[in-house]
């Protein structure tokens, strides 16, 4: 019989291993099939060496969107937390595949008259209900640790969209900053023609500090978006947890113009049902208490389940609760209390997952119409204004031929023209934030449904020549 | 309408004759067409009413039991004020301005007027003494012509003298549209012979560079300045035969501008007003005349000094075409800085104007608005005519074949302007900085 025990206690304990891998190849997988990006963390916790070393190699040669995703995917010092939960889930379901140990006993019986002798008695105490309700337990927390792999994995996605729309932000702040740059040249002419025509004894002082003092406030105006700029660029490095010599890339890429094509996107309330995680993971909770009510009454006569655990806190979602599992003899309590208290739980968790479902799908319906309004709007100014703009200018440079009108006019077409390539910078960055927020709030897509950023165009020699071309500065 | 009667059609030249006996030839009644009234091919004979209408028409008649009969036709017309710019205006018989009305005092005249136009106008019959009902006054004399309709206008000419016709009903719409003509008539009993009588209205637009219709709501930047309808270098020149005796009739009617009238290398006497003939003990010679909006003026010399002659209008604003005039000064400015930053920013952009316009006629491949002239200018014989608007030239010419554009006046050795040489400075004792 001793020899039976310690077999089973031995099988028990074998089957506990921690496998450090295991739930980072799911994640690594979800995220990928959803954004097309990977984690690097596949393998469980890098080195810091390895860390170091992957996000080096995606900074080469400047930053790029989907790089910056993946340096925040393996870097992004709040979700290294957050990744550190499915180690601790997976250790709470190794835990709840081991035994109880065994209690040992040990009694001495001393004698009450010397015709007595001294009596001991050694026991080892294995509950057997423990060892009775523990494939129960390893099927509980195989599957909250199933919905922690799906909580951390929305958390890494939650993250990858700040990044995008971060790196979007950075992308139109830097192009604001190069128009500005423009703004600020063409005030300068304005203010090197006011000082010429002070000189020649043109104009008065009155006029020339009006023209001086428009191009002290273009300069300061530049000053404020480059502030802007670093800004943005100080709230990616943020998210991608670089810091030092790393914090200072380059863009690789400019602000995209839009894709040729918008990818077709319907039926987006079944896209959210299928594919957000914390739906997922919500739906999860919601069946784990619906085991765990089911389990209650069947076992009351027996003992007591007791389900309620750790507690995550997500900023965007429910909170997660899972079940731990322990049986004890109803003599006293035949936990009807509890049990009202676990079927009020159960509902609770149905109705927070349709609030989650209502609002997932509202917000996807949102991003739609958004990616939509963003592309019309980014598309009237790359079809209408930019190129009326640009006329308005070759127009304005025939009437100065003429004589029609003087530089001060030119320069003010050029601004005209400057204030509505800002307003086409901001289109664009609306239009690839929502395209950020879609993806988001769909709970990823796949490749195929992204939008396709355009190649870009062969970099012109001057500033001047790509606005002439491109039609727009 | 009378029946064409295409036999006795008189036309051009020949009309003079018919005027000179007092209408007793018929005129054809293809009374829309006009008769150009430029005189081309063989020096014609003397004539005291030899009327020329340089760029112009005379407006063909026909002579019916008791009256002259004319006929005015009010319509849109696409009208050219030079080479590179035309204007959707308004004006009669195909014309801007109308043709010239030619009579003699004494003669009954019937004028009928189609108004083709798409508003209500009339004629109003400048400075003719006519019946109160026969003014062609909107809605003081007589009812407005209405689109479609034709009016008829009948009175007897009792004075002789340069007058002019317009429309009297929302003139500053009508007349800045070009609803404008001359109306001569000659005297029964001529005084003083002439052997060229020339009749020039002058008139002031403004047309936006790049549009294609006059802005009637102007009031006082007007950027085109014209003689019968003609800005120069659009202005044909007045070829004279040296020793003939010239008669200039000038009418205004422009919108807001008196113009000064100048000739070059001549003097002459203003003979007549719109109100007639003005005693010779009142005529004094000058070279300039002013010619008041609303008022005619005519002068009267021998063209008896050969060459091309400037006859302008000597506000100097007046003989530029469509100028900005809004623009900055740049006269002195430094340009070679400037141009360092703003040709990056603005590629195609030169500084230009820091010497004056005069330049101006050396940049005319830049590209330009549509339908515009502002800095055309004429190439002359020896360099650009820094002129253009108000502005012709009178040729005079000894020997002409005809009253065709002779070209360019030779001068004779010894009279034209040269670089002076070092050997004439030093003989004369100039010193040149």
């Amino acid at each position: 019989m001793k020899n039976v025990l310690f077999l089973f206690l031995l099988a028990a304990a074998s089957c506990a291993v921690i496998d450090k891998a295991k739930g980072h190849a799911e994640l690594a997988q979800a995220v990928e099939a959803r954004i097309q990006a990977k984690t690097g963390w596949h393998e469980g916790t890098p080195e810091k060496e390895q860390i170091d070393a992957r996000v080096k190699s995606l900074l080469e040669g400047g930053l790029t969107f989907k790089n910056a995703i993946e340096i925040a995917l393996v870097n992004n010092a709040a979700l290294q937390a957050t990744y550190e939960d499915l180690g601790i889930s997976q250790a709470d379901m190794v835990q709840a595949g081991l035994l109880k140990n065994p209690v040992l006993g040990f009694s001495l019986g001393l004698p009450l008259s010397r015709a007595g002798h001294l009596e001991m008695e050694f026991s080892v105490v294995q509950e057997f209900l423990d060892l009775f309700m523990l494939p129960l337990r390893k099927r509980v927390a195989k599957e909250q640790f199933l919905l922690d792999v799906q909580r951390v994995s929305h958390e890494a996605l939650e993250v990858a969209a700040e990044c995008g729309k971060a790196f979007i932000d950075v992308q139109a702040k830097e192009r604001v900053v190069e128009v500005h740059r423009v703004v600020v040249q063409s005030y300068d002419v304005a203010a090197t023609l006011a000082q010429a025509q002070k000189k020649a004894g043109n104009i008065d002082d009155y006029t020339l500090t009006q023209h001086l003092n428009a191009l002290v406030k273009a300069q300061v105006e530049l000053s404020r978006v480059e502030l802007e700029w670093v800004e943005a660029r100080e709230g990616l490095n943020l998210l991608l947890g670089l810091e030092g010599e790393q914090a200072r890339w380059q863009l690789k890429e400019p602000l995209p113009v839009l894709p040729a094509e918008e990818p077709q996107v319907t039926n987006v309330e079944a896209l959210v049902d299928q594919g957000r995680l914390d739906v997922a993971a919500a739906r999860k909770h919601q069946a784990l208490l619906l085991q765990g009510v089911d389990l209650a009454k069947t076992w009351r006569w027996f003992g007591t389940i007791e389900l309620g655990a750790h507690l995550h806190q997500d900023p965007n979602g429910p909170e997660l609760v899972g079940p731990t599992l322990t049986l004890d003899l109803p003599i006293f309590d035949q936990r009807q209390a509890f049990i009202a208290r676990l079927e009020a739980e159960q509902r609770q968790a149905d109705r927070r997952l349709n609030a989650l479902l209502q609002k997932a799908r509202s917000e996807a319906r949102v991003a739609l119409a958004k990616t939509k309004h963003t592309r019309e709007v980014a598309m009237k100014y790359r079809d209408v204004v930019l190129p009326a703009q640009d006329a308005l200018n070759a127009l304005s440079l025939r009437k100065y031929n003429s004589m029609l009108i003087g530089l001060y006019e030119l320069l003010e077409n050029k601004n005209h023209q400057l204030e509505a390539s800002l307003e086409y910078v901001e289109a664009l960055r609306a239009y690839w934030v929502a395209q950020v927020e879609l993806t988001r709030a769909l709970g990823g897509r796949r490749a195929e449904a992204q939008p396709k950023v355009p190649l870009l165009p062969e970099p012109s020699k001057t500033k001047t020549q790509e606005h002439e071309h491109h039609g727009h500065p | 309408m009378a029946t064409p009667d295409d036999d006795e059609v008189k036309k051009g030249v020949s009309r003079r004759e018919v005027i000179a006996s007092t209408g007793v030839g018929m005129l054809s009644a293809s009374l829309l067409s006009t008769v150009p009234a430029v005189a081309s091919g063989a020096l014609p004979e003397r004539s005291a009413h030899s009327l020329e209408v340089p760029n112009g028409a005379l407006l063909p008649w026909k002579k019916t039991a008791g009256a002259k009969v004319f006929h005015l036709v009010a319509e849109e017309v696409e009208h050219e004020f030079m080479p590179g710019l035309k204007a959707k205006c308004w004006g009669y018989n195909g014309r801007v301005h109308g043709p010239v009305i030619e009579a003699v005092e004494g003669d009954r005249v019937r004028i009928y007027v189609t108004n083709k136009l798409p508003a209500a106008t009339t004629v109003h019959w400048h400075g003719a003494i006519v019946p109160n009902g026969m003014d062609g006054v909107g809605g003081l004399t007589q009812k407005s012509i209405l689109p479609g309709e034709t009016y008829r206008y009948e009175f007897e000419l009792k004075q002789h003298g340069t007058l002019m016709y317009h429309s009297h009903h929302d003139e500053m719409t009508q007349m800045a549209m070009g609803l404008t003509g001359l109306f001569v008539i000659h005297p029964r009993a001529p005084q003083s012979r002439v052997d060229r009588d020339f009749a020039l209205l002058l008139h002031e637009w403004k047309v936006v560079p790049g549009t294609e219709r006059p802005d009637p709501n102007e009031m006082t930047d007007f950027n085109l300045l014209t003689m019968n309808g003609k800005a120069f270098p659009g202005t044909a020149p007045l070829v004279i035969e040296r020793g003939q005796k010239v008669r200039i009739r000038l009418g205004n009617l422009s919108a807001m501008d008196h113009h000064p009238i100048h000739i070059h290398g001549h003097r002459f006497w203003v003979t007549q007003t719109d109100g007639g003939v003005i005693p010779q003990s009142g005529q004094w010679p000058e070279s300039t005349v002013l010619v008041p909006t609303g008022s005619t003026r005519t002068i009267e010399f021998v063209a008896d000094n050969d060459g091309d002659w400037p006859f302008h209008c000597h506000m100097t604003h007046h003989v530029m075409n469509q100028m900005g005039h809004g623009i900055p000064n740049m006269m002195g400015v430094e340009p070679h800085g400037l141009d360092a930053k703003a040709m990056p920013l603005l590629p195609g952009y030169m500084t230009m104007g820091q010497a004056g316009m005069g330049e101006m006629a050396h940049m005319q491949n830049m590209p330009v608005p549509p339908n515009s002239v502002s800095i055309v200018m004429a190439k002359g014989k020896h360099d650009f005519i820094t002129m253009g608007g108000m502005f012709t030239v009178i040729k005079v010419r000894q020997g002409l074949k005809s009253y065709e554009d002779p070209g360019w006046y030779e001068n004779p050795k010894g009279t034209l302007a040269t670089y002076a040489t070092e050997a004439e400075l030093q003989r004369d004792g100039i010193k040149v900085g």
